[in-house]
Order: C-alpha cells, then sequence, then structure tokens
C-alpha cells in the first residue's frame, strides 16, 4: 500500500518529463518533512511564548492520540467519517468536481437515518440498522441532488450551490431539532436518544471505537474498485478531459451528476455513523467539521485510496490529540487551534503530481461550462 | 402585514442592507482580485477576524483610522502565508485556505484570551457616528436610507469605484485577468506569473482585513471569539454570485445584506414563521442569482491551479 | 518512486513512535498528593464570554479562594458533542475528585462514564431535561430558572421605558430563549398591560453585527427600550442601542462597560456557594443522591439542585445609577422596584411562574 498512496501513478505515469518530475518531487520531499518540522517548532515557541511546555503537550497530544487503547479508538473513530466523506468527495473530485457541501450532506444523513430508525422502532435491528443506513445515504444524496442537477444543466457552479445547501441543512436541522424532532422537555436543540435497536455496538469496550467504524473499511475498499473499474475510469477521464470523455461518448451530464449523488451518499453514511454509533443522538453540531476536513482529506490524500486513508488518520490523530492537549495540559481550545492549524499547513506543502494533476481536470471542466453554451 | 406597506419598513430595510454589506463588500473585492488572477483563497474567513481584533486592539489607545489601516495590514499579513505556501510552494489552494482560517480564528481567540482578564475592562470602541450629506440625507425616507451612513460605508463605495478603475483600466488590471485565464501563455508573453498573483493575494488579505475591521469599528465595537460568524464564506458567495464582476460583488454584497435584513425585520410581520426560514433567505435568493447568472458567468479558467514555471 | 510516495506513512510511523516512546516516559510529576481537592470545569464557551460560562469560571474562582484547598482545571469551548465525551473521560482518568460539567452537552457524556469512575463526583448541568437520565452516589444534577433571568428585566423595563412598545433581542430561535422572552412579555404585562413587543433573533450566540443590526431595526420600528437575553451578542445591541439613546436591560451579564449611558440592570448566575457545597460534600463523603442508589429523573431521591433567585444563585444587578439615558421613573425607583421583587421572592411570597 505504502508504494500506491501519494503519487497513485504506479501504474498510471505522467507522461511529462520525468527527470524534471523527479527533480521537483526530491526537492519538495525535503520541503514537505522542513515544513512539518517549522510547524512543530513554530507551535512550540508559541506555546513557550505563553508559558506552556511544549515537549509535555506535544507528549500529550500524540498520547491523546495513541497513547492508550481509549486514544486509538477516539483517533479510529474521527478517522473514519473523515475517509468515508474522503472517499466520496475523491470520486467527485477525479471527475472534476469541487463540492464543499459534504458538511451539509452529513447532516442531512443524520436527520434521514434518525427518522428512519424511529420509523423502524419496534422492528429487529437486522431491518432497523440498514434502514437506517439507507436513509442516511438517501437524505444525503437528495440533499446534493439539486446542486447535481442544477450543473449538469444550468452549469451552476458547484462549489457555491453545495456550499449554499450546507447552509440550508444547518437552518434545517436547527429547526428540527427546536421544534418537531426536540423531546418536549429539552430547552436546547437535541433529539431523543437514537433507538436502541438501531445502535452500532462497541467494538472494544472502554473506548468509543464502534461497529460503525468498519463501513470506513467497506467505503474505502468500494473505492478501490472504483477508481480500478470501467465507469470509474471513464469518470476519471472525464475529470481529466472532458472533451475527449464527450467526443468518446461519456456522458457529461451522467458523470457529474453520478459522481455528486455517490458523494453525497456517502456523506449521508457518515451522518447515520456519528448518529448510531458515536453519538446516539442528534444535535445541532452533529457534522462537527467533518464535511470541510473531510475535503481537505481528499485533497491532501491527492483522492487516491491510500493517500485518503493516511490523511484521514493524520486528521483524527490530530483532533483527538489537539482535545487531549487542553484537556491534560490546561492549554486553551484556541492555542490548540493554532497548534493543529500550523500543522495542516505544514502537511500541506507537498508537491504531488496527482494533486496538481487533479486540481488542473477540476479547472477543465470549469471551462467547458463556458463551451457548452453555445 | 401592513408592516409592508410602510416606506419607513422597507428604507429600513435599504438601511440596515448597507450596514451589513459594507464588511462584504471589502471583503468580496479584494477577494475577487484573487480569483481574478487564479487563487482561490479560502482564508478570507481567517482574513477578517484577524482585522477585526487588530483594529480593536490598535484604535483602543489610539484612533479608529489608525485600527482600520493597521487591521488591513494585519489581514496581509495572513495573506502572505498563502503566497508563500500556495503560490511559491505549490501546497494546495483549498487546504491552506482552510488552514488558515482555523489558523485566524484560533489566533484572534487566543490572543483575547490572554489580554482579557475575567471581569476586567475588554478592549472597547465607540461606534462612528453617520455622516450626512446636505440636502441628500434630507430627503424624505429615501435620503435617511441611502445617505445616512458611517465613513467605513462611504469608503467601501469609493473603494468600488477604484477598484472598478484599476481592474478594467490598468495594465496591472489586464495582468491580473491574463494570469487567471492562462498562465502560461500570460508568461509567454512576459507576464510575471507568479509577482501577479502574489500581488492580488496580498490586495485581498489588505481587503479582507479591512473588511473585519469595518464589522469590528463600524458597527460591533468590542470582540468576541468566532465574531465574523461565516462573513468570509458569504463574500465567497457573494463573489461567485457576481461572475467575478467588481461592480457585481458591490452589487451582490447589497443584494445580501439587504434581505439578510429583510429576514430579521420579517420576523415581526409574519410571526409564525420560523426564524430559520427567514435566515435561509438571503441564502436562497443567492441560489436564484446564482442559476440566473450561470448563463452568462465566466470563471476565470486557471482559478484554483497553482503555477509552476518551468524550470 | 516508492521513496517519495510514502512520507506521509513515515512521518505518522514517526509520531506513533513518539507516541510509544512518551506513552512509555510517561507523565508522572502529577502524582503529588497534598491533600488538595482537584476539581475540574468543562465550559461550553469561554470564561470571559460575559455570560453562562464566565459565571461558571468566576463561581469557582471565588469558591476556590473561599476554600483555599483547591486545585483547578478549566477546559473552555467544549461544545462539539463529539468532544465531550473524551475530555471528560481524560479528566477522570486523572484522578479529579469533582468534575463540573457546565452545560447541557455535558450529560450523555456523564452517564455514560460515571459507573466507570465511582471514585470520581459528576455535576450534570440541566440533566432534568433529558429523560431517562439518572443521578447516584456520584452525579448530581443542577439547573437554574430560566425565568429568574427574564422577569426582572421585564418589571424594570415596563416602568422605565418612556413609549408603548418594547423590543426583544435574542440569538438563535431556542426553546429556552423563547421561554425567556415569554417570561419577560408576562412580566411587563403585568406592570403595564398596554405595552407592545417587538422581537427578533440573530441566529446565533456569536453573531454581534447581527444581534447590532436586529437591535436597529427594532428601534427603527419604534421600540423604546431594548431587552437582549442573549450573551456575548449583547454587546451589539448595547451599542446600538447606546447610538440610539434607548435604554437596555441584559438576560446574561452586564453591558455596564460597552453602553455605561443608556445601560440599566442585568441578571447573572452566581456559583460560588454550590460549589463551595459540592466541595464540602466531597470531603465528606455525602455527594450524591441522599441514599447513594440510583436514582432517574422523576423519581423520589433524584439529587436536584435547583438555582434561581430564592437561593440567591440568580443575582439581579444593581440598577446602573449612572446611566444618563431618560427613563419614565428615576433610577430609585427602578432599583426599588427590583428590591421589592427580589425580597418578595426571598420570603417565599412570590415565585416567578414558568410561562406557559
Amino acid at each position: 500500500m505504502a508504494d500506491t498512496f501519494l503519487g497513485g501513478d504506479v501504474g498510471d505515469a505522467p507522461p511529462e518529463p520525468l527527470e524534471d518530475e523527479g527533480r521537483r518531487l526530491t526537492t519538495s520531499l525535503s520541503t514537505s518533512c522542513l515544513a512539518v518540522l517549522i510547524a512543530v517548532v513554530l507551535g512550540g515557541l508559541i506555546m513557550l511564548m505563553s508559558g506552556e511546555n511544549p515537549l509535555t503537550a506535544y507528549t500529550a497530544m500524540v498520547d491523546g492520540a495513541f497513547g492508550s487503547k481509549f486514544a486509538l479508538g477516539e483517533t479510529l473513530s474521527r478517522a473514519a467519517p473523515l475517509a468515508i466523506v474522503g472517499y466520496g468527495t475523491a470520486v467527485a473530485l477525479r471527475a472534476g468536481l469541487i463540492t464543499i457541501g459534504a458538511q451539509g450532506q452529513v447532516v442531512a444523513g443524520a436527520i434521514g437515518a434518525l427518522v428512519t430508525a424511529q420509523f423502524f422502532e419496534s422492528a429487529p435491528s437486522a431491518v432497523a440498522i440498514p434502514a437506517a443506513a439507507l436513509g442516511g445515504a438517501l437524505f444525503g444524496m437528495a440533499w446534493v441532488l439539486i446542486p447535481a442537477l442544477l450543473r449538469a444543466h444550468f452549469s451552476v457552479n458547484e462549489i457555491l450551490s453545495t456550499l449554499l445547501f450546507t447552509e440550508f441543512a444547518a437552518l434545517l436541522i436547527e429547526y428540527l431539532l427546536n421544534n418537531p424532532l426536540k423531546p418536549p422537555t429539552a430547552i436546547t436543540p437535541q433529539s431523543d436518544p437514537y433507538p436502541d435497536n438501531g445502535i452500532l455496538g462497541l467494538v472494544i469496550d472502554g473506548t468509543r471505537f464502534h461497529v460503525g467504524v468498519f463501513v470506513a473499511v467497506a467505503i474505502g475498499l468500494l473505492f478501490v474498485w472504483w477508481v480500478r473499474s470501467d465507469r470509474g475510469f471513464s469518470y476519471d477521464l472525464y475529470g481529466e478531459n472532458p472533451n475527449l470523455a464527450q467526443s468518446l461518448g461519456i456522458s457529461g451530464n451522467r458523470v457529474i451528476v453520478n459522481s455528486l449523488l455517490i458523494s453525497g451518499a456517502t456523506a449521508g453514511l457518515v451522518g447515520w455513523i456519528q448518529a448510531a454509533g458515536l453519538l446516539q443522538r442528534v444535535y445541532v453540531e452533529i457534522a462537527s467539521d467533518i464535511g470541510f476536513f473531510g475535503l481537505v482529506v481528499a485533497f491532501l490524500g491527492g483522492a487516491t485510496p491510500g493517500g485518503v486513508l493516511v490523511a484521514a488518520l493524520l486528521f483524527g490523530a490530530l483532533q483527538s490529540g489537539g482535545l487531549a492537549m487542553q484537556s491534560s495540559e490546561g492549554i486553551p481550545a484556541s492555542l490548540s487551534d493554532i497548534i493543529q492549524a500550523l500543522l495542516l499547513l505544514g502537511f500541506s506543502i507537498r508537491y504531488a503530481p496527482q494533486i496538481i494533476r487533479l486540481t488542473r481536470g477540476v479547472m477543465a471542466n470549469f471551462t467547458l461550462i463556458g463551451k457548452r453554451r453555445k | 402585514m401592513s408592516q409592508l406597506l410602510e416606506a419607513t419598513f422597507w428604507s429600513a430595510t435599504v438601511a440596515g442592507g448597507l450596514r451589513l454589506a459594507t464588511p462584504l463588500i471589502y471583503a468580496s473585492i479584494g477577494e475577487t482580485f484573487a480569483q481574478r488572477a487564479g487563487v482561490l483563497n479560502l482564508g478570507l474567513e481567517g482574513y477578517m477576524i484577524i482585522g477585526a481584533l487588530t483594529s480593536l486592539y490598535v484604535a483602543d489607545p489610539t484612533v479608529a483610522p489608525l485600527g482600520f489601516l493597521v487591521g488591513g495590514l494585519a489581514g496581509m499579513a495572513l495573506a502572505a502565508l498563502m503566497v508563500l505556501l500556495s503560490i511559491r510552494l505549490f501546497a494546495n489552494q483549498v487546504v491552506v485556505g482552510f488552514g488558515l482560517t482555523i489558523l485566524g480564528i484560533g489566533t484572534t481567540g487566543y490572543i483575547f484570551h490572554v489580554t482579557t482578564d475575567v471581569g476586567g475592562r475588554d478592549r472597547q470602541v465607540s461606534l462612528p457616528s453617520e455622516i450626512d450629506i446636505p440636502l441628500l440625507s434630507d430627503i424624505p425616507w429615501l435620503g435617511d436610507a441611502v445617505f445616512g451612513h458611517s465613513w467605513y460605508t462611504w469608503l467601501s463605495l469609493a473603494l468600488v469605484l477604484l477598484a472598478g478603475f484599476v481592474a478594467s483600466r490598468t495594465i496591472f488590471g489586464l495582468e491580473v485577468k491574463a494570469v487567471g485565464e492562462d498562465p502560461d501563455a500570460a508568461a509567454a508573453k512576459g507576464v510575471d506569473v507568479l509577482r501577479i498573483r502574489t500581488q492580488a493575494t496580498l490586495i485581498s488579505g489588505f481587503l479582507g482585513g479591512l473588511g473585519g475591521a469595518a464589522l469590528m469599528l463600524g458597527s460591533v465595537g468590542r470582540f468576541q471569539p468566532y465574531l465574523t460568524a461565516n462573513r468570509g464564506f458569504i463574500a465567497l458567495i457573494v463573489i461567485i454570485m457576481a461572475s467575478w464582476s467588481i461592480w457585481g460583488a458591490a452589487v451582490g454584497a447589497f443584494v445580501f445584506g439587504f434581505f439578510e435584513a429583510l429576514g430579521f425585520n420579517l420576523n415581526n410581520v409574519f410571526v409564525d414563521v420560523p426564524i430559520e426560514g427567514l435566515n435561509a433567505i438571503p441564502f436562497f435568493v443567492a441560489l436564484v442569482i446564482l442559476t440566473v447568472s450561470a448563463r452568462w458567468a465566466r470563471m476565470p479558467r486557471g482559478l484554483g491551479e497553482n503555477y509552476v514555471p518551468t524550470v | 518512486m516508492k521513496r517519495r510516495s510514502s512520507i506521509l506513512f513515515k512521518l505518522l510511523a514517526l509520531l506513533m513512535v513518539f507516541g510509544l516512546v512518551a506513552a512509555a516516559c510517561g507523565n508522572d510529576d502529577d502524582s503529588e498528593d497534598d491533600g488538595a481537592l482537584k476539581v475540574a470545569l468543562l465550559l461550553p464557551g469561554v470564561r470571559n464570554d460575559n455570560s453562562f460560562s464566565q459565571a461558571a469560571y468566576e463561581g469557582l474562582r471565588d469558591a476556590v479562594a473561599e476554600d483555599g484547598n483547591v486545585e483547578t482545571e478549566v477546559l473552555e469551548e467544549i461544545i462539539d458533542p463529539t468532544d465531550s465525551l473524551p475530555a471528560l473521560r481524560d479528566f477522570a482518568s486523572q484522578g479529579f475528585d469533582l468534575i463540573l460539567g457546565h452545560g447541557i452537552e455535558y450529560v450523555d457524556p456523564i452517564q455514560q462514564l460515571y459507573d466507570e469512575f465511582p471514585d470520581v463526583a459528576f455535576s450534570m448541568t440541566g440533566g432534568i431535561l433529558v429523560p431517562g437520565s439518572v443521578t447516584s452516589s456520584n452525579v448530581v444534577d443542577w439547573l437554574y430558572n430560566v425565568q429568574d433571568m427574564a422577569y426582572p428585566n421585564g418589571i424594570l423595563a415596563a416602568q422605565a421605558v418612556i413609549g408603548d412598545t418594547i423590543g426583544i433581542v435574542g440569538g438563535p430561535e431556542f426553546d429556552f430563549v423563547k421561554t425567556m422572552h415569554q417570561s419577560f412579555r408576562d412580566a411587563a404585562l403585568s406592570v403595564n398591560p398596554d405595552l407592545n413587543f417587538l422581537e427578533g433573533f440573530a441566529g446565533s450566540f456569536v453573531d454581534v453585527q447581527a444581534a447590532a443590526e436586529v437591535s436597529q431595526q427594532l428601534i427603527d420600528q419604534g421600540a423604546d427600550f431594548i431587552y437582549c437575553s442573549g450573551d456575548g451578542i449583547c454587546i451589539g445591541a448595547a451599542q446600538t442601542a447606546s447610538a440610539a439613546g434607548i435604554p437596555i436591560s441584559v438576560g446574561f451579564g452586564s453591558q455596564e462597560q460597552t453602553a455605561p449611558d443608556v445601560y440599566l440592570a442585568a441578571t447573572v448566575i452566581r456559583m460560588k456557594d454550590l460549589y463551595l457545597s459540592f466541595f464540602d460534600q466531597v470531603r465528606t463523603g455525602t455527594f450524591g443522591t441522599p441514599d447513594g442508589e440510583v436514582h432517574a429523573v422523576g423519581e423520589e431521591g433524584y439529587a436536584f439542585y435547583p438555582g434561581g433567585i430564592f437561593n440567591a444563585q440568580v443575582e439581579v444587578l444593581p440598577v446602573n445609577m449612572a446611566a444618563t439615558v431618560d427613563t419614565a421613573v428615576g433610577l430609585d425607583e427602578l432599583q426599588a422596584a427590583l428590591d421589592e421583587l427580589v425580597a418578595s421572592i426571598e420570603a417565599g411570597e412570590f415565585s416567578i411562574p414558568f410561562p406557559g
């Protein structure tokens, strides 16, 4: 796996002059290491200036991410949703589409899963669990359907329309949890507990490592299959060269709608596992920032199977470690944010041709908007 | 319902729209330059909040105009990181943008944390008075709505004129467009792509910082964490809605502000409609405008794509 | 080709090794036991939010100053439900004696954890509103009366207002916010049944500019007095009221600094005495349900500590005598009206009704 996850170009070597690429890569390798190192040192200096001990703080961070059974469970249960969203977003990215609406689709998926689970409250778990998963996925898809159709038929920019639908989702869940889905006694927005028969149980007691984490594994395997399948190839081709793909008879509209629906469905599944596995109740903040970080994960991982996985684990570790830094070292949340942001920026410096080609594909697709109009 | 027939209702809404639009105008004009040059700056929220905090911390002991200016410089300093990481080191723009937003929110929250005592005095400025334009401000209804505003609003409108001129009538404006449309062709004609992109990004940082400063000094006057409340992302919406036009961005910012103010106002007209529904109005309007304007929208072709000069 | 592709992986491995080393070395510096009570406080906002979180922070600070033998740790901005459980668990496993979860977002995780850490005392906020939650030998529940944060403001507003229209500004349209607004209206109408009300919501607890704009719109529509039920966002309401020369009173926390000219009064939560009694109970082993058994909401024996004006956990701040804004009656009279209300509640003659 280690050989495929960044470049992803082992079997798909770029036609560009290899020497040039090679030189850039060697420099970029040292640059990225250096960048992360600088980020660590910079963060340490800031902590030193504010009277914290950077050594114990970083130790607490690593400890909180990997140092115990519980910590590992935390890292995994945070990495799983990021990976799932990352894979879904990667399908769209490879087809040349940037969707930043996963955040809203996670929220929609959580609502869908909860409503479905409440409907099947007295059914056996074997029915209730898959039904809720389906409900979550369908709601996630529904939430991206309008942006997808607008993009396909009216060339409406999907970055913006999906962002708008994220706003709609945020307002919708606030309304629902303040009104119809709110238990009568509650005075702040939250739902009833998630129905017992739909709960995704723990894999290891004393942690939050729940069964839903395996959904990420399943989605990862599906993604591997997807990038190797004929259809996946035709979608990738559309992403890299829409004109060529269309001249080969690949329907652009179908690629756009389907790839966005796939990303919506995966984000919806995340809403389901967060509601049914991790939190067992639906809150306004159910999506945390999973949607946004999922996009970052997809980009950092170069939209390749291994890359997304590693990036998701890294972010899961960063988040659980960042929290532990606060609770064991008394570091304020804002300072922990600074440290995490610096590390994110450090990791961002990574010259991977895959990523560059990815953005090139996405943008080539946009220029098509103008041409298709005539 | 009868309120809807009163001229005061609408003049108050228009005035509110302009006030809400003011920070958005600064931020979206700056971001328009960056995006025209091909840089997708998702760090705008970060530039705004750091501009807001800095302007307050400078203006509190000194004067507001100085705070305003330094607020812009603070935004520019954060944008310098965007230049370093994305333009010079080719890091993905989306990733760096999100990182800068988190960095901006974290930094301002932390500075506020260490400089404020619980129960002590927070830094604070009093809000500016409205500048009335003789004669025009006396026009019934309209005068107050359109002409009774603080100098932050007036300056933002002047800036629209200036930016419009720079974008379409100067060599720099043309170069910005060229490097955003086709960096390779621009480079072949001798334009220094990285330099132009750097300048455009710094402009967007400066104006983003000014937007945050206008928000702080013009209508809030005291800091709270997360105070910009996603206005940086709203500015992004405005730009795309306006199809990367400077004039369009100014109008778009006002349209967004107007419908936001309308949502606030309608709460007392349609008492039974949930507030979440009213707050969705500006976003719904944005979706409609977006759908309509997609007919003539032309996104800069090189947007989001890093330019790697051939060695 | 292979070398370059694995850089993230290497970093991860490096981090893991670092982690193992760190875990092995361990932090053994916090083992010193000097008999001090170790107390942790979790806050949904920042400690200086001029509101709900600040109330708990100040309460703990004052309680510690009075007690003298307490070590504390405060964790701010834990509002994401994903974060609250690991944060609480970390405190519990660090050997804290008492963990104060100051927000309804900590009820679920405390319910999941209390069993696993029988030696740690947990205080919940608002468990009584979450059906099925329990108290036990190491879990108790606290909640303030939301109506107490609004009713006194209504009494004050009705007497102070010159005119007949009062503008009410809230954050998001949450149930407890709506409840506060209703209680405010009930109080004001009990003084003057001819008053009219306008209401606006900023939509969030952080958007200060929206709160300023909402207040401006209410003033433009004719509001002669502003009541802001929120917290940090009331900065915006106070600035606007000050610019328009209209009096304002606030639900959570004073805005005297923001608008010394027009700010009249506010209500605040006072936690010190409750925390002092928790310290005492933990030391003497009397913390928790009276019989030490598990009791759910609604059962006899549920360990619930209500807060309100009646037990001085809600304080009506003194009227700002430096205010220069015009009021219908003098500031002394406003103070007298508030004093009378508080006195009648403390004497048990009156209790503020829960609206609706």
